[in-house]
């Protein structure tokens, strides 16, 4: 069962750095699409056997992290009719460079800290920190609200592909609350960014800035 | 049966999206009213759990509940009044959120499992947006998106920290889910992933909590939100999330970390301190002035349970305190918000005179917020004081003297001018019997825990600190 989740981790690691480089707002919905789905099935093949449970829990990660969530996030983009392009507050070019350097970061860093549960499977925790990271440096890079929800989306799938193995040895329940968790919580995101963009009539949340301590003066 | 102090919220908060807004405010009152029995029960004749894998009742847990019951039960009441002649975006969702808020928080104190509690937190972290925007203005949307957004993130780093703990136990070892069996009997863990995971659930809890630097969504959500909402917010959803951080730190202590621990939570707590003086020196806005004395109580108690020993002791009576007086503190300035109109400091003054009653919860609030005598937050800094002192770290405790009495001075400042300067308009708004009477309640409910807590109150509060490191007296 190796093989199969070694070429989906690193197709994974190869949406992450996608993600980081694309310039357009339908085509990062794509992306994530393709990362959502990716992330579940790896979920799928680490599991020792596949019971009901373990297969419900993960045929509802692969629906709602590969179709449930971009399609809310396709349709809020549609509604919002906003401008296509991505707004990078750090370009694309460095951005992959940053993509690049922490996935050498985390490769490197691996063979002194292993965690001794992933020995199995070797590249499940590098990959998963570089998506995790890369997805804390999407929120921190893009200007607009939707993008940074893209970003947490992107932190959490690193982070699941890290507790998959723990999920996979039980905990259905666990793993689907989890779920619930971040899906309802991308909805609520999706729902502020639409009233944001009705309010401001623009998603840029450097528009966000009226609520400081004191007035400069 | 403790699962039913989250079940039963979480069922009506349910039921009161459907239900016209009036039925949804009476449920919600009811079930606050139900809920404390309910809490104090489970802590007197303790309740089985039905899921003992992923639920138990622990001492810190009840303290948690405890406050976080009666506080929902004052402010649920407190809210009839307020949404009285509020504007907002409908009171059905108010209503329904509330209740969910408080199922999610039930949920974390009786959460033993680890990756059970990250779902609760993360699941009060979104009933938030809801009742922060209830007034729908543009401000308040940007502090609803603020809070979403960098709570959200910083909670997820809590779940990849939890993980991480989960993943750390050597080679070999039975692996371990819930924080009572990881307590109880502890399996050898990979040092250097046991610290991550900590640093990972300290950030992202310490986020939710409102530690520096993770605080900067916390005045403006507390500054935007409704007053009810900012008082469970700073007295009952900052506990919660600090359960995070204090079981984690119990793990590491177990384990033998205890200089790294009791290094990374004063440091932090000092931080905290630092930046909530520094801001709140020059604040104008009264109720960023509140939110940023948060930041401090909140650095206080972490600075405490790095201490450990009687620290600890004194960072859970300071929890009970600064709970009850920061939410009554919160619900009074609901009334000056209403009867002034207005959040700034200029804008208002001579409350002394204007409204009486409102003015006594108030300063009494004020006076308690910032640990002055005969209130209970007096002795619990004097305990976390001397323990630094005889813990020999010298500086630490003189520090945090030093960055108490600036916010002091700072809140007085502010506090002061609002109270007795002289007001030569009359204020837009009047005095109710709402705005006075339900925040009166936990001031006088603190200040007889300060002088006669029940022994069995006590008991369990040192319990709650009992893993904190160093001995009690």
């Amino acid at each position: 069962m190796n093989q199969p989740v070694e070429v989906l981790l690193s197709l994974t690691l190869l949406t992450a750095l996608a993600a980081l480089g694309s310039s357009r707002m339908m085509g990062l919905v794509k992306i994530m699409a393709y990362q959502g789905a990716l992330v579940a099935l790896v979920a799928l093949f680490l599991e020792d056997e596949w019971t009901s449970s373990s297969l419900t829990v993960n045929m509802a990660a692969l629906v709602i992290k590969g179709a449930v969530i971009p399609a809310a996030l396709y349709l809020a983009i549609r509604a919002i009719s906003i401008r296509r392009e991505v707004e990078p507050i750090i370009g694309y070019n460095l951005s992959i460079f940053v993509g690049l350097g922490l996935i050498l970061f985390f490769v490197a860093t691996h063979d002194h800290t292993r965690l001794p549960a992933l020995q199995k499977f070797p590249l499940l925790l590098p990959v998963g920190l570089t998506v995790t990271m890369s997805g804390l440096f999407l929120i921190m890079a893009r200007a607009k609200a939707i993008t940074q929800v893209m970003g947490y989306l992107m932190m959490e799938n690193g982070i699941f592909l890290i507790g998959a193995l723990l999920m996979a040895r039980g905990e259905a329940v666990v793993e689907f609350g989890v779920l619930l968790d971040v899906v309802v919580g991308v909805m609520i995101m999706v729902i502020v960014v639409n009233n944001i963009q009705r309010a401001f009539d623009d998603i840029d949340s450097l528009n966000l800035s009226s609520l400081k301590d004191w007035d400069d003066d | 049966m403790i699962e039913l102090l989250a079940m039963i919220p979480a069922a009506c908060g349910l039921a009161a999206m459907a239900m016209p807004a009036r039925a949804g405010r009476m449920v919600m009152v009811l079930v606050g009213l139900i809920h404390l029995p309910l809490a104090v029960a489970a802590w007197l004749a303790p309740m089985k759990p039905m899921f003992p894998r992923y639920f138990a009742m622990s001492p810190e847990g009840t303290v948690a509940l405890l406050i976080l019951s009666f506080l929902f039960a004052v402010t649920s009441v407190y809210s009839l009044g307020y949404m009285k002649g509020t504007a907002h975006r409908g009171e059905r969702a108010f209503s329904a959120a509330m209740l969910l808020f408080l199922a999610a928080m039930s949920m974390v104190a009786v959460a033993d499992h680890v990756v059970v509690m990250w779902i609760a937190i993360e699941a009060s972290t979104l009933a938030g947006p809801t009742l922060i925007y209830l007034h729908g203005t543009r401000q308040s949307l940007e502090a609803a998106w603020k809070y979403a957004l960098i709570c959200s993130v910083g909670v997820a780093l809590a779940l990849l920290g939890s993980f991480l703990l989960m993943l750390a136990p050597v080679e070999g070892s039975h692996p371990v889910f819930t924080f009572s069996a990881l307590l109880g009997a502890p399996p050898e863990f990979n040092i250097f992933w046991l610290k991550t995971a900590f640093v990972f659930m300290l950030v992202g809890y310490g986020a939710k909590c409102g530690l520096a630097p993770m605080h900067t969504w916390l005045p403006d959500a507390y500054s935007e939100a409704p007053s009810p909402v900012s008082a469970l917010l700073s007295g009952a959803m900052v506990n919660c999330a600090f359960l995070g951080v204090y079981r984690m730190s119990q793990i590491l202590r177990a384990a033998g970390e205890d200089a790294f621990v009791s290094g990374a939570l004063c440091g932090l707590g000092l931080l905290s301190m630092l930046v909530a003086a520094t801001f709140a020196m020059r604040q104008p806005d009264y109720k960023r002035l509140m939110a940023y004395s948060s930041v401090e109580n909140i650095g206080i108690m972490t600075f405490g349970v790095g201490i450990g020993g009687l620290g600890a002791l004194g960072a859970f009576i300071h929890m009970i305190h600064h709970s009850l007086l920061k939410g009554a503190f919160f619900l009074a300035a609901g009334g000056v918000v209403k009867i002034y109109g207005a959040r700034l400091i200029e804008k208002t003054g001579g409350l002394a005179h204007v409204a009486r009653g409102v003015f006594t919860v108030f300063f009494a609030a004020f006076l308690g917020v910032s640990g002055a005598p005969p209130f209970g937050l007096f002795i619990s800094k004097l305990l976390i004081v001397v323990a630094a002192f005889s813990a020999g770290k010298w500086w630490m405790a003189a520090a945090f003297l030093a960055m108490a009495g600036v916010v002091f001075a700072g809140m007085a400042k502010g506090v002061l001018r609002m109270s007795f300067r002289r007001e030569t308009s009359a204020p837009p708004g009047k005095q109710s019997a709402w705005m006075v009477i339900p925040s009166l309640i936990p001031i006088i409910v603190s200040l007889a825990l300060t002088w006669w807590m029940p022994q069995r109150l006590f008991d369990m509060v040192a319990a709650a600190a009992r893993y904190a490191g160093g001995s009690l007296l």
